[in-house]
C-alpha cells in the first residue's frame, strides 16, 4: 500500500488550529500540502527539459458570519503560521461589514479519514528518472518513423503527487495522496504554406504501467504522427449546421466546460450562468445524462483514466453528483457554503488548485453516460455529417454559447467515412446541443492527466478529468465552422 | 529577512550561498533563482466576497554538467529545504541526456538600465483597502441602471523581489509593486442580455473610481442588438482592450527566436522582410517607466534591451533569452521571464508599444462596411499559434455601414489569420491603452469573414 507522509510539518496544522481558537475564531480551516512535481519535455530528440518541483505550504481560512477570509504562507514557522490565522480572521470580519450576500456552512458530520491509493502497479514516485525519460524518447522515436514532412515533434511527460490534509475546528480531519501522471505527443507537419498538428495524450491517476499495456510510447507517437500526416492532405470541413458525431473526448470537454460549469452552485448563486432556477426543468433530450463524481466507479478498466478525488478540500466525501438525469437538469455541485444557500448538501466540489487558494466549487471527473450505440450503427443513423474529434481546449460564455476547435475529423456520407478533414471551430448553445441529442455509443472514456486542467477565478490548471461516449447530434445542434 | 519587502540584498546574498553550494557539490556550472511576494486579491462576484493574501517565496536552481542541465525547486528558503533541491538539481543533471544546442548559464550583460516604478504605498496596504475600494467599484457598475444585473469585480495588489545569481559571474535582481482591477459587468434589458469587460493596472497606488461606472454605461448601451444573419468579407475594428489579448498570444509566440529556431514560427526566415502593413511599428520596452514589466534585468539576470520588433512593417527582431542568443551567436535581448521560482526561463516580451495616429472617428469613417468589435472576445486562446487562423465569437459589437456606426448586433464571429491580420491593417488608433503586456492602441482591419 503505497502512503506518503508529511512528517513533523503536520504539527503546523495543529499549531494553526491551536492559534485560531486561542483567536476565538467561529469555524477555522486550514489545509497543509506537500506536492512533488515532476517534468521531462522532449523536441526533436533531446530533451530540453528535466525538471523536478517541490511546492508546500498551508492555507487558513476563516468563516466568520458566513463571510470568508483566506491567508496561505510558504514560511513554515510558527510567527508566519500565525500571522496567516490573524490576517484570515481580520479579512473575514472586514468582510462581514462588506459583503451583501453571505454563505453560511451547511452542517457536515465531521470525518476523520486517511484513505489509501487504489491499487496501482507503478507509483510515479517509484519509476526512476531513467525510466520515465525512456517512454518519452520511445514515444518521440516512433512519431520520427511513422510521420510525413513532419517540423517538430514534442513528447511531454508530467507527474503530480504528494499528501494534503485538511482539517477543521468541528474536527474533520482528512488526509490522502492525490497523483496523477500523463505522457503528451505532439506532432506538426508542413508542406509549403500547410501546417498540420495532432497529438496523442494519455493519463490520470494511473500507475504507469498503463504506458507499457494499453497506451505505449510507440502507439502514442505513432498515432500522433499519422494523424498529423493526413491533415496535410486533408480538406476543411464543410460550413454551417449539420449533423455530426462528436468524439469521446469532445463530448468530454463539452461535458465540463459548456455543461459542467452551468451547475456550479457559486454561478447559480452569483447569477452568473443561465441554468440558475432551473432545477428540475427537462432541458435536453432523454439520451443525455450528465454526471460529476469524485473516484470513477465505472467498470471499464482500460478506459478509466480519471481523477482520484477522494475527499473534497473542505474535507467533504466527494460524491457522484447526476447533474442531467435522462434530460432533467437534477442537481447542482456544491461546496458548504453554496449548499446552504441552495438548500441542497455538500456535493464534495469544493477544491482548490493549491495551498495558495481557497475552495470554490469545482468539478472532478465530469461525464456524459454512454449509451447502447456501436460506432457503426451511430455512423449509419448520422448518414451524412461530420465526425470531430478531440479538441485543445474550448470556450464557454456563462451565456451557454460556446466554442470549440475540434482538432481533426471525418467527412461522412451515407453512414460511411470517406475523408479526413482539418481542424474545425464548432460553435453552438448548450441548450440547443443537449436537445439535439439523439444517441450515444457504449464506448466510454475518461480522460485525465497532468496538463491543461480547468481555470476558474484564477485557478488554472486544476487536475480533473472528463469523458463519455460518441454522441450522435442532430442537424440543429451545432455550426460548424467561421473561418475562412 | 525584516520589514514587509524582502530586501534585494537578502536575496542576493542567499541566491550567492547557494550557487557557491552547488559550484562546491560539483556543478559546473550553477544558477539559483530566489523569490519572494506577497500578493492580496479580492473578488466581489455577484454579492459573494473572497479575499485571500499570502507570502509566496522559494528557490529554483538550475545545474550544468557539461551539456546536461537539471532544474528543481522549492517553495522555501529554509536551508535544508534548499540543499535538498541542490542535490535533485545536481542528480537530474547527471542522468539528464546532452542537450547539444546549450552552451552555457549567461555572462553578465551591462546595458545601464533602471528599475521601473516602485510605490511604496502599496506595500503599506492590506486586503482591508482593496475590499473597500473593490465594493465602490462593483457598487459603482450595479447602481449606474437597474438593468444592471450581475457585477464580477477582481482586484490585486502586490509587492516583490527576485534575484539571479550564477556561477559565471551574474549577481541581479529588482523589485516591483503593482496594482490592479478588472470588473465584469452583465446588464439585462426584457430578455436581452449584454456583457462587458473592463480593466485598469499600475504599477504605482491608483483607486478604480470610474471603472464600474464607465463600463456598466457602455453595456447599457449596446441594448436594442440585431442579429448579422449574414456572412461577410469586411473590416473589423478591435477596441484597444482586445489588441492586447490579440496581439499578445501570436506575436509573443512568433517573435520568439527559439520559435524561429525551431521552425515553428511563422516569423522563420522573415527577418529584415515586410510582413505588415508599413503603417506598422511595434517596440518591444522593458524601460518603459509605467509598464506592468518593465524591470533592470530579465530572469536570468541580464540588463533588458529597448528594441524595434517591426519597423514601417519590416520585422526587425526576435526576442532571446540566452539558450538561443548562444544558439545564434549573438547577445541576449534580456526577454527571458519565469513563471515564479517553480518555473524554466522563457521567451516573452516585456512591454510591447504600438504607435498609432488615428482618432477612432476617423477610423471609423473609413470603413465602407464592417463591425466595431467591443469589450472582450472568446476564443482566442484555442487559435492556432503556429499558423496564426482564429475564430472568435464576439458577444458584443456593432454595425459599421459606410462610415457610419449603427445598431449594435447579436454575438457575432470573427474568421482570419493574425499574419494576414498584420498586413491588413487599415488604421492604427492614437489611444493606447496601458494593459499587463504594454501600451496598446485600437486596430482597424480589413478582409475579415464576418457572420452571424
Amino acid at each position: 500500500m503505497i502512503v506518503l507522509e508529511l512528517g513533523e510539518l503536520e504539527e503546523f496544522v495543529d499549531l494553526a488550529l491551536g492559534y485560531g481558537e486561542t483567536l476565538g475564531v467561529p469555524f477555522i480551516e486550514v489545509r497543509l500540502e506537500d506536492d512533488s512535481v515532476g517534468e521531462i519535455r522532449l523536441e526533436k530528440g533531446e530533451v530540453k527539459e528535466s525538471k523536478a518541483l517541490r511546492d508546500i505550504g498551508l492555507a487558513v481560512r476563516v468563516i466568520y458570519n458566513g463571510v470568508s477570509g483566506f491567508a496561505f504562507t510558504t514560511r513554515l514557522k510558527k510567527d508566519s503560521v500565525e500571522k496567516a490565522v490573524e490576517k484570515a480572521f481580520q479579512a473575514a470580519k472586514v468582510g462581514d461589514r462588506i459583503s451583501t450576500l453571505r454563505l453560511p456552512f451547511a452542517e457536515y458530520e465531521p470525518v476523520v479519514d486517511n484513505p489509501p491509493i487504489p491499487p496501482i502497479k507503478l507509483h510515479p514516485k517509484d519509476v526512476s528518472f531513467e525510466d520515465k525519460k525512456d517512454m518519452v524518447m520511445r514515444a518521440h522515436e516512433s512519431a520520427e518513423d511513422h510521420g510525413k514532412s513532419v517540423t517538430s515533434i514534442i513528447v511531454r511527460y508530467g507527474e503530480a503527487y504528494g499528501t494534503k490534509i485538511v482539517v477543521n475546528s468541528e474536527g474533520t480531519r482528512v488526509k490522502w495522496n492525490p497523483w496523477t501522471v500523463e505522457i503528451v505527443c505532439a506532432v506538426i507537419s508542413r508542406k509549403g504554406e500547410v501546417l498540420a498538428d495532432a497529438w496523442e495524450r494519455h493519463g490520470g491517476s494511473v500507475g504507469l504501467e498503463i504506458f507499457e499495456d494499453n497506451f505505449s510510447p510507440e502507439q502514442m507517437g505513432k498515432n500522433a504522427a499519422k494523424w498529423a500526416a493526413e491533415k496535410l492532405v486533408s480538406k476543411r470541413a464543410p460550413a454551417g449546421k449539420q449533423r455530426a458525431i462528436i468524439d469521446n473526448n469532445l463530448t468530454g470537454v463539452l461535458a465540463h466546460e459548456s455543461f459542467g460549469h452551468q451547475t456550479e452552485a457559486d454561478l447559480m448563486i452569483s447569477g452568473a450562468v443561465i441554468l440558475k432556477d432551473k432545477i428540475g426543468e427537462k432541458l435536453g433530450s432523454e439520451n443525455v445524462t450528465i454526471v460529476d463524481e469524485g473516484v470513477y466507479e465505472g467498470d471499464n478498466a482500460d478506459s478509466n483514466r480519471g481523477w482520484w478525488c477522494p475527499y473534497d478540500d473542505e474535507g467533504v466525501i466527494a460524491e457522484k453528483v447526476v447533474m442531467l438525469d435522462q434530460g432533467v437538469l437534477s442537481s447542482s455541485l456544491n461546496s458548504r457554503g453554496t449548499a446552504k444557500y441552495m438548500e441542497s448538501k455538500p456535493t464534495g466540489n469544493a477544491r482548490a488548485l493549491d495551498f495558495r487558494f481557497e475552495p470554490i466549487v469545482r468539478m472532478r471527473n465530469t461525464y456524459f453516460t454512454p449509451g447502447d450505440l456501436s460506432f457503426e450503427e451511430a455512423l449509419e443513423l448520422l448518414k451524412d455529417g461530420i465526425y470531430a474529434i478531440d479538441t485543445m481546449g474550448g470556450q464557454s460564455g456563462f451565456d451557454g454559447t460556446f466554442m470549440f476547435k475540434a482538432i481533426r475529423g471525418y467527412l461522412v456520407r451515407k453512414g460511411e467515412i470517406v475523408e479526413p478533414l482539418r481542424d474545425v471551430a464548432i460553435t453552438g448553445n448548450i441548450l440547443d446541443f443537449l436537445k439535439n441529442v439523439e444517441g450515444a455509443t457504449r464506448d466510454f472514456e475518461l480522460h485525465g492527466g497532468y496538463f491543461g486542467g480547468c481555470g476558474k477565478s484564477g485557478q488554472n490548471g486544476l487536475f480533473l478529468a472528463d469523458g463519455g461516449p460518441k454522441l450522435l447530434l442532430g442537424g440543429d445542434g451545432v455550426q460548424f465552422g467561421g473561418e475562412k | 529577512m525584516k520589514g514587509k519587502i524582502v530586501e534585494l540584498d537578502d536575496l542576493l546574498a542567499f541566491a550567492d550561498t547557494i550557487v557557491k553550494k552547488a559550484v562546491s557539490r560539483g556543478a559546473d556550472e550553477a544558477e539559483a533563482f530566489v523569490s519572494s511576494s506577497t500578493n492580496v486579491e479580492c473578488q466581489i462576484q455577484g454579492g459573494i466576497l473572497t479575499t485571500r493574501e499570502g507570502v509566496d517565496e522559494g528557490v529554483g536552481v538550475r545545474i550544468v554538467n557539461g551539456k546536461s542541465v537539471g532544474f528543481a525547486s522549492v517553495s522555501s528558503l529554509d536551508e535544508k529545504q534548499t540543499d535538498e533541491v541542490i542535490s535533485k538539481a545536481l542528480s537530474l543533471a547527471k542522468i539528464a541526456p546532452e542537450d547539444p544546442k546549450f552552451h552555457q548559464l549567461p555572462d553578465t550583460i551591462k546595458r545601464g538600465t533602471r528599475s521601473g516604478a516602485f510605490d511604496e504605498t502599496i506595500v503599506t496596504l492590506d486586503s482591508a483597502h482593496l475590499m473597500k475600494e473593490s465594493a465602490k467599484a462593483v457598487q459603482e457598475a450595479m447602481q449606474t441602471d437597474k438593468r444592471v444585473s450581475y457585477v464580477d469585480g477582481f482586484s490585486s495588489l502586490g509587492y516583490g523581489t527576485f534575484s539571479v545569481v550564477n556561477s559565471r559571474g551574474v549577481n541581479a535582481g529588482d523589485k516591483s509593486t503593482g496594482i490592479g482591477a478588472s470588473i465584469f459587468v452583465k446588464a439585462e434589458n426584457v430578455g436581452e442580455v449584454k456583457l462587458g469587460y473592463g480593466f485598469v493596472v499600475s504599477r504605482k497606488y491608483c483607486d478604480f473610481e470610474g471603472v464600474g461606472g464607465n463600463l456598466a454605461k457602455n453595456v447599457l448601451s449596446y441594448f436594442g442588438a440585431k442579429p448579422l444573419e449574414t456572412t461577410f468579407q469586411g473590416t473589423v475594428i478591435f477596441e484597444n482592450k482586445i489588441v492586447n489579448d490579440l496581439f499578445s498570444g501570436f506575436l509573443g509566440y512568433s517573435i520568439s527566436a527559439l520559435s524561429v529556431q525551431e521552425k515553428r514560427s511563422f516569423f522563420a526566415d522573415k527577418l529584415g522582410k515586410q510582413v505588415a502593413s508599413k503603417d506598422l511599428t511595434i517596440h518591444d520596452d522593458p524601460q518603459l517607466r509605467e509598464g506592468i514589466r518593465t524591470s533592470k534585468c530579465d530572469h536570468e539576470g541580464i540588463d533588458v534591451l529597448q528594441k524595434t520588433i517591426i519597423e514601417d512593417g519590416i520585422l526587425k527582431n526576435y526576442l532571446y533569452t540566452s539558450y538561443s542568443a548562444y544558439i545564434d551567436n549573438v547577445e541576449s535581448t534580456g526577454n527571458a521571464i519565469r513563471g515564479g521560482f517553480h518555473g524554466l526561463p522563457r521567451t516573452s516580451p516585456s512591454n510591447i508599444t504600438i504607435q498609432g495616429n488615428k482618432n477612432l472617428e476617423e477610423m471609423i469613417s473609413e470603413v465602407e462596411k464592417g463591425v466595431f468589435v467591443k469589450e472582450y472576445v472568446m476564443g482566442l486562446g484555442h487559435s492556432n499559434i503556429i499558423t496564426g487562423d482564429f475564430s472568435i465569437v464576439a458577444p458584443t459589437a456593432l454595425l459599421i455601414e459606410k462610415g457610419e456606426l449603427k445598431h449594435s448586433l447579436n454575438a457575432i464571429t470573427i474568421g482570419g489569420n493574425f499574419f494576414q491580420t498584420l498586413k491588413n491593417l487599415q488604421a492604427i488608433g492614437n489611444d493606447p491603452i496601458l494593459t499587463q503586456n504594454g501600451k496598446i492602441p485600437t486596430i482597424a482591419v480589413k478582409n475579415l469573414t464576418i457572420s452571424g
